[in-house]
């Protein structure tokens, strides 16, 4: 059942990564003022939403296991941290990317831009965490804590372009854009919500691996 | 309409081409590493 849940997965997210990329890049019309460059965010918007939905599930999956301490909530709070890492640094590229031609500079020290790069450094320092302390179930409790206490960064990222004078955008919505340019975007989201919950089940079940493997070693008198 | 910004496709073909890459590559290490290891387990 798993196996087959997880080619379904690999199939659906590979399937809908490569229609999003074809309309995003062939289909959808030019936007009026900038031109192509605004088929960024066909990769950038599903990135920021799927970071977003990573860090939320760590942030849930910390929670259950201070509750619980069940190992199974430890691994998906680690893997979806992980993987929400990686779709965070996509976010931070194609941003980087279309910022140069439409605001003339790579990096700006933007609300939204800055509460972003802020998001990235305190989940990389959560996995450098995760990495330090060799004790199991105190590596999985102080990270759970952790994981509750830098969410509090991901709303200060939604609403920067609300609350202060931002240079970014506010968030796109399909009320707020040609339907001809929503049919990509909303690919792209689903495209990004699969790939990511394949990668997240690929990385428990490699954590779960790894937490067999050590007990079987240290069973073996290993002092790996 | 072309819009006022020349040159857009190189940063969209950059954008694009980073994340496949990034997601190809990190899938398989993610594929890789969640195949169990014969040799270490007894």
């Amino acid at each position: 059942m798993g196996r087959f849940l997880d080619l379904g997965l690999f199939i659906i997210a590979s399937g809908l990564l490569l229609l999003g990329s074809i309309w995003g890049l062939w289909i959808a019309p030019p936007e009026a003022m900038m031109g192509d460059v605004y088929r960024i965010m066909f990769v950038h918007v599903p990135s920021a939403w799927a970071a977003l939905m990573a860090y939320t599930t760590c942030l849930v999956a910390s929670v259950i296991y201070l509750f619980s301490g069940k190992s199974g909530a430890d691994h998906v709070a680690a893997a979806s941290a992980e993987v929400g890492l990686v779709f965070n640094a996509l976010l931070l590229i194609t941003g980087s990317l279309w910022g140069r031609p439409t605001w003339g500079v790579w990096w700006t020290w933007d609300p939204r831009l800055t509460t972003a790069a802020i998001m990235f450094f305190a989940y990389a320092g959560y996995l450098a965490l995760r990495g330090a302390i060799d004790d199991d179930r105190r590596r999985s409790t102080w990270c759970a804590v952790v994981g509750i206490i830098i969410y509090a960064d991901i709303p200060i990222v939604w609403f920067s372009v609300k609350m202060w004078n931002s240079l970014h955008q506010l968030q796109s919505s399909p009320k707020t854009m040609d339907p001809a340019m929503v049919t990509p975007l909303r690919i792209g989201a689903f495209a990004f919500l699969f790939a990511f919950l394949w990668l997240v089940r690929r990385r428990v079940v490699a954590l779960r691996l790894r937490a067999q493997n050590d007990i079987l070693m240290m069973n073996e008198g290993d002092p790996r | 309409m072309n819009g006022l910004i020349n040159g857009g496709w190189d940063y969209v073909n950059a954008a694009y081409s980073i994340v496949w890459f990034v997601l190809i590559s990190y899938g398989i290490f993610a594929w890789k590493q969640s195949r169990p290891n014969q040799e270490k387990l007894p």
